[in-house]
């Protein structure tokens, strides 16, 4: 057994507070007393097992009075699906001025510090990024990144409730032949994309002593008399109503218009069966993978993956237990239900057809989905919550089976998008989603 | 009890005395850690320090030539210090490599509505952009003088710009036209560094007056000058002023790259 002396026990715990005080350190601040608030990207992250519900960010779509069998044998009606979307804007944290919220890092980089690269010896060239040897930070708030399920985990209850879809997060959710709803996340797409503001202040005083008052006056003319007077010779005959004409309030005029839904329902109209150079890949277009494109296809799954952090596409699949998480309720009863051998699963690629833009640029995202599972999966949805700096181009989604768009505004100015496929998937079946965005 | 034991108990009621008060300290310290901050930099500090102060923590930021874009209202003429005279260039805008800490000076001219007015704004670059390789031309840092920072020089008033790289999950869902700098006007009491610095990082400081440069004033060439980078120079420059033999090999590292 290890033995310690009290006495340095003692001393150790004196000294504890002090070697703790050095581990924040900020280049705004003195190092006498560190900040432990981020000063940029502000905000405390959000906890990560606690779904946080804002109603005003809904979606215009009413909430059914009754949620829908979920069943997928059920005929598809795109109103069956209407989805309420409670949504968590998520900041993660930061680490000071110039340590920007979001530290990026290479796709092949191994080390165990995740916020480090390798440093530049020339110094008027880029690091050579690759190589983990450095200490430093690469910030990520240069990046316009799209995709994945970052923050709290994206979960669809069964009234089709979506929670916890942050900005830039892609998803898509799916019904099983068991009644199951799952989730499943994109890969994450970056974008090199800056934009840039500034702070003004302008020192200096600056007066106008200008005064002006009347000198005096020239000439004063005074009247002397009244010359002539003109008296009323004749009148014109006053008109009074007759009668009163309409009876109607003005407010019986007032048009009564009924708000329309919100959403901006967009219908395909068609679908360019040609493939782009950055999408020209064995995975998009059939859905299988090929090993020849694997550095290719890396290329184009994180545009700015060489310089942003790891996101490999991961698969969460939350089934619809999850609202019972925290409720407290024990179980009253316990019904064991025997599911079939199935094992339905979704897979969504998404790529960027550029890797830097600047404002006013398009891009064109594309949304390859495949039931990769033994059975066949219905209610497929994509949702995209789109960064703030980029919008949806009106008309621009198409897809090359059935389905239906949507483009939602949130509260924030941040858009949604949502294409609902019509049909259900078949096993090893898939399709192809398109829509265009505008970098703000 | 033995003498030894009882000497023991002492000592371990000591020790948890002093773990007691330690974690007091500590907690102490993390709660002024989460409520008091000293910020170390403002944007009154001389030019020059707060870039200073950005290099003394290390990293990639020494050495790298930022690329910066410098656009003043059109019609104006805009030239930068490059070692010993101000190159001219034809349009509205200059774009040149900058070192972080570096202090640049810049002339404006033919201001519209203003003839006869010169105003001598500053660059001071504290951070740098990471860019895909070969795209650092592509996005420079946007210096945007308006109208109004350059009339309000002439009326002799100093005007501060922090230029900052927007948070993109706190930036503005609103479009951009090209050439254009959102600005926020901050009030007195107010630093725009710590203000630029809440909205997304901060990357360059300008700084406008009236005042001709010193060493113009005094007959000098600029010695000390940052080295300067110049992308795109158009114009013959016109003013340059003969240089000196000592002046052809400039000691230490200043002066112009091309």
């Amino acid at each position: 057994m290890l033995k310690i002396h009290p006495l340095r026990l003692a001393i150790l715990a004196l000294l504890l507070p002090v070697g703790l005080s050095g581990c924040h350190s900020s280049p705004w601040t003195a190092a006498v007393v560190p900040p432990a608030q981020p000063l940029s990207g502000g905000g405390m992250p959000a906890h990560p097992t606690l779904p946080v519900t804002q109603p005003n960010m809904a979606f215009a779509v009413p909430k059914p009075t009754s949620a829908p069998h979920p069943h997928i044998t059920q005929p598809h009606n795109p109103l069956s699906r209407p989805i309420e979307l409670f949504g968590v804007n998520s900041s993660e944290p930061a680490y000071g001025i110039g340590d920007q919220a979001g530290t990026v890092l290479p796709a092949s980089f191994t080390n165990n510090d995740p916020n480090c690269y390798p440093p530049s010896d020339e110094s008027d060239q880029l690091p050579a990024r690759g190589t983990p040897t450095g200490g430093y930070f690469i910030p990520g708030d240069e990046l316009i990144c799209d995709g994945g399920d970052e923050g709290i985990g994206v979960a669809v209850d069964q009234d089709w409730t979506v929670r916890g879809l942050d900005s830039e997060d892609t998803i898509g959710h799916f019904d099983t032949l068991d009644g199951e709803r799952r989730i499943q996340a994109s890969n994450r797409v970056c974008i090199y994309a800056p934009r840039f503001g500034s702070v003004r202040k302008t020192y200096g005083i600056s007066s106008n002593a200008n005064v002006q008052q009347l000198a005096g006056v020239d000439s004063q003319v005074a009247m002397v008399e009244i010359e002539e007077v003109d008296i009323t010779s004749t009148t014109l005959q006053n008109l009074q109503p007759r009668g009163q004409v309409g009876s109607k309030a003005p407010s019986t005029y007032r048009e009564r218009t009924r708000g329309m839904e919100l959403e901006n329902r967009v219908a395909s109209s068609a679908f360019k069966n040609r493939f782009s150079l950055f999408e020209d890949l064995s995975i998009i277009r059939h859905g299988i993978f090929d090993q020849d494109e694997k550095a290719r296809l890396a290329e184009g799954l994180s545009a700015a993956e060489s310089w942003g952090r790891i996101e490999a596409p991961q698969a969460v699949i939350d089934n619809l237990t999850v609202d019972s998480i925290g409720t407290g309720v024990p179980a009253a009863e316990t019904v064991l239900v025997e599911k079939p051998e199935g094992k339905p699963d979704l897979r969504i690629v998404k790529v960027a057809s550029a890797k830097d833009a600047l404002p006013g640029d398009i891009i064109e995202f594309t949304l390859r989905f495949d039931n990769v599972g033994n059975e066949k999966v219905g209610n497929v949805t994509l949702l995209d919550h789109l960064s703030p700096r980029l919008e949806v181009i009106d008309g621009s989604a198409e897809c090359n089976v059935e389905a239906e768009f949507f483009v939602t505004e949130q509260n924030q100015g941040t858009q949604i998008f949502r294409a609902e496929i019509v049909a259900p998937v078949l096993s090893g079946q898939g399709g192809i989603v398109r829509f265009k965005c505008r970098v703000r | 009890m033995q003498p030894a034991e009882s000497s023991q108990s002492h000592w371990r009621i000591l020790c948890a005395i002093l773990v007691f008060f330690a974690s007091q300290n500590l907690t102490a310290l993390c709660y002024g850690q989460a409520r008091d901050r000293h910020l170390q930099q403002f944007a009154d500090l001389p030019p020059g320090q707060v870039g200073q102060m950005q290099l003394s923590r290390g990293g990639p930021l020494a050495g790298y030539f930022q690329p910066v874009r410098m656009t003043v209202p059109k019609g104006a003429q805009v030239s930068l210090w490059a070692e010993d005279h101000f190159e001219a260039f034809e349009a509205n805008q200059a774009d040149a490599g900058m070192l972080v800490s570096g202090v640049y000076r810049t002339r404006v001219t033919r201001i519209p509505g203003q003839a006869g007015f010169e105003v001598y704004p500053t660059i001071e670059i504290i951070n740098r952009l990471f860019p895909p390789q070969g795209q650092e031309q592509k996005y420079p840092i946007p210096v945007v003088i308006t109208q109004e920072d350059l009339e309000r020089a002439i009326e002799g008033q100093f005007v501060v710009r922090v230029v900052y790289l927007e948070d993109p999950l706190l930036a503005l869902p609103v479009r951009q036209r090209e050439g254009e700098q959102r600005a926020v006007d901050v009030g007195p009491g107010e630093d725009p560094l710590v203000a630029a610095d809440k909205l997304g990082r901060p990357m360059a400081i300008v700084r406008i007056g009236s005042r001709v440069p010193t060493e113009m004033l005094n007959g000098q060439s600029g010695e000390g000058a940052a080295p300067l980078k110049l992308y795109r120079a158009s114009s013959p420059t016109t003013e340059t002023k003969p240089r000196s033999s000592a002046q052809q090999t400039p000691p230490g590292y200043r002066g112009t790259i091309r």
